[in-house]
């Protein structure tokens, strides 16, 4: 609960949860119209498929979780507010991890739909596999003052992600089931590292550590 | 007299610019006034109060109990609002409110909406509300002002709370100062930074001098006042008055400027008229007299 309103305290006032939901929706129907009704199946597997690359670059604008504006002095609105707030750094803490949970529940959503009708496992596992690369970038660029970095940073590595899925789908690369299993592991880690870090270094947050 | 916060040793460094080494009392029960030209450390010195940035050495003590600007019980006695842009502007009036309540023990929401009817709020949580960016800087200040007068505080640290506000406004704000000190019966202080010095004349007990990171001059405005003299008399007379005077600006026809009270008698005798300043003409006086010392 407290988590719930530490992540309010920074989300109000934007959309991005509705249009998340909306877009999950529109996913989900075109998903179940794709294995049930299969008209249009070219337009859709196509759609389906590129939301599943999309989705997860949304779900962890949503781990960022409106601290471009709260953390960043650069951003110059808002951050001398939630910095004065009594407990802010707490408040800081549990809105990130907020952030990360409902991002996670989303990944688990796309993981858990996606399997009712994707056909290829590997376009479903590149799914998670991005959402929770993505999730572990916005973790350790949290603190990074300026905002334009931040989404130059993701913008890149949207562009990264794509070329791989790409490249991947256009071949019909096919990858042994170990090798998916250990880089699921290998990006759980790196993503919990990510999300210690952000909890650990929350004083950065509230200009502690400008201190000379 | 008790000091409802009290600075020693306080340094800032931010490249270039340093504020302090400062050490000065801010006494429990008054308003008091920031008061220095652009840059010379009072947003900086207040967001050092409010815990929005850390200083780089030294310590605020607050209340005569604690020295942690981040303590929760400190920062839940202590009302701040910022100069500008301080909610995030696509919030509206329910996200403050929401906000508020998420965050401290004290916000009435229903004193938010009579005061931002006092302050004549356009868009509050009882009419059509609409986002930060698209109301002027005088009805976002109101807004802020209104969510930190709904709260129940003991000092109010507000940072240009006047400047985009109209006469009238300020004046009603001058009011409101009054109010919120009465209320509290010499428990509840009231520290804001301006630049409309004249406006705010009516709601400042005690002023801080500042200049480039420096602290000038404190004091009590009454004391201040008995403490130095505006000198005016004819432009013959002004190279033997120049000596005796802080500060001034002279032309053909006319000088004058700031000189302490214990010289009225000698520039009475060069037949300099003297006379009380306002905080306006003190705080002009004190200001070139820093700036000419620089």
């Amino acid at each position: 609960m407290k988590i719930l309103r530490s992540y309010k305290l920074f989300s109000f006032g934007n959309r991005r949860h509705i249009i998340l939901a909306a877009w999950f929706a529109v996913v989900a129907a075109c998903g179940f119209t794709l294995k049930n009704i299969a008209a249009f199946e070219d337009f859709l597997s196509g759609f389906v498929g590129v939301q599943h690359m999309v989705i997860p670059c949304v779900l962890s604008c949503i781990a960022l979780n409106g601290t471009m504006l709260a953390n960043s002095a650069n951003a110059g609105f808002g951050y001398k507010f939630f910095r004065s707030l009594p407990n802010a750094e707490k408040h800081f803490r549990r809105a990130v991890l907020g952030g990360n949970i409902i991002s996670l529940l989303g990944t688990a959503f796309i993981a858990v739909v996606g399997s009712f009708y994707l056909e290829s496992t590997l376009m479903l596992m590149f799914s998670v596999v991005l959402s929770v690369v993505f999730l572990s970038i916005m973790n350790f660029v949290q603190y990074i003052e300026n905002y334009v970095v931040k989404l130059v940073l993701l913008m890149m590595t949207i562009g990264f992600a794509g070329g791989i899925v790409g490249f991947f789908g256009e071949r019909e690369f096919t990858v042994p089931n170990a090798v998916v299993l250990y880089t699921l592991v290998i990006c759980a880690a790196v993503y919990a590292v990510s999300l210690v870090y952000v909890l650990t270094n929350s004083k950065k947050f509230t200009g502690k550590e400008q201190k000379k | 007299m008790e000091d409802i916060i009290s600075v020693s040793g306080l340094k800032k460094i931010y490249g270039k610019f340093t504020l302090g080494e400062l050490n000065f009392g801010i006494p429990k029960g008054f308003s008091t006034a920031l008061i220095g030209a652009n840059g010379a450390g009072k947003t900086t010195l207040i967001d050092l109060m409010c815990g929005v940035i850390h200083a780089s050495a030294g310590k605020i003590n607050y209340f005569g109990e604690s020295d942690d600007p981040d303590s929760p019980e400190i920062r839940e006695r202590v009302g701040y609002c910022a100069a500008s842009g301080f909610f995030p502007t696509n919030w509206k009036p329910k996200n403050i409110v929401s906000s508020f309540e998420i965050a401290y023990k004290n916000f009435d929401r229903e004193k938010f909406v009579r005061i931002c009817d006092e302050l004549g709020v356009d868009s509050h949580p009882a009419k059509k509300q609409l986002p930060m960016y698209k109301l002027s800087d005088g009805n976002r200040m109101r807004t802020a002002l209104a969510a930190v007068f709904a709260r129940e505080t003991d000092v109010l640290i507000l940072d240009e709370p006047g400047s985009s506000l109209d006469p009238l406004m300020r004046d009603r704000l001058c009011d409101k100062f009054r109010e919120y000190l009465d209320r509290g019966d010499g428990e509840k202080s009231i520290i804001f930074s301006t630049h409309n010095i004249a406006d705010m004349e009516n709601a400042t007990d005690y002023a801080v001098f500042m200049d480039n990171g420096k602290i000038l001059e404190t004091g009590f405005v009454d004391d201040l006042k008995e403490k130095y003299i505006i000198a005016r008399g004819d432009p013959e007379n002004f190279p033997a008055a120049k000596e005796l005077l802080l500060s001034y600006s002279a032309n053909s026809s006319t000088f004058e400027g700031l000189a302490k009270a214990e010289n009225s008698d000698k520039l009475k005798a060069l037949g300099a008229v003297t006379e009380r300043p306002t905080l306006q003409t003190l705080s002009v006086g004190l200001l070139k007299y820093a700036e000419g010392k620089r």
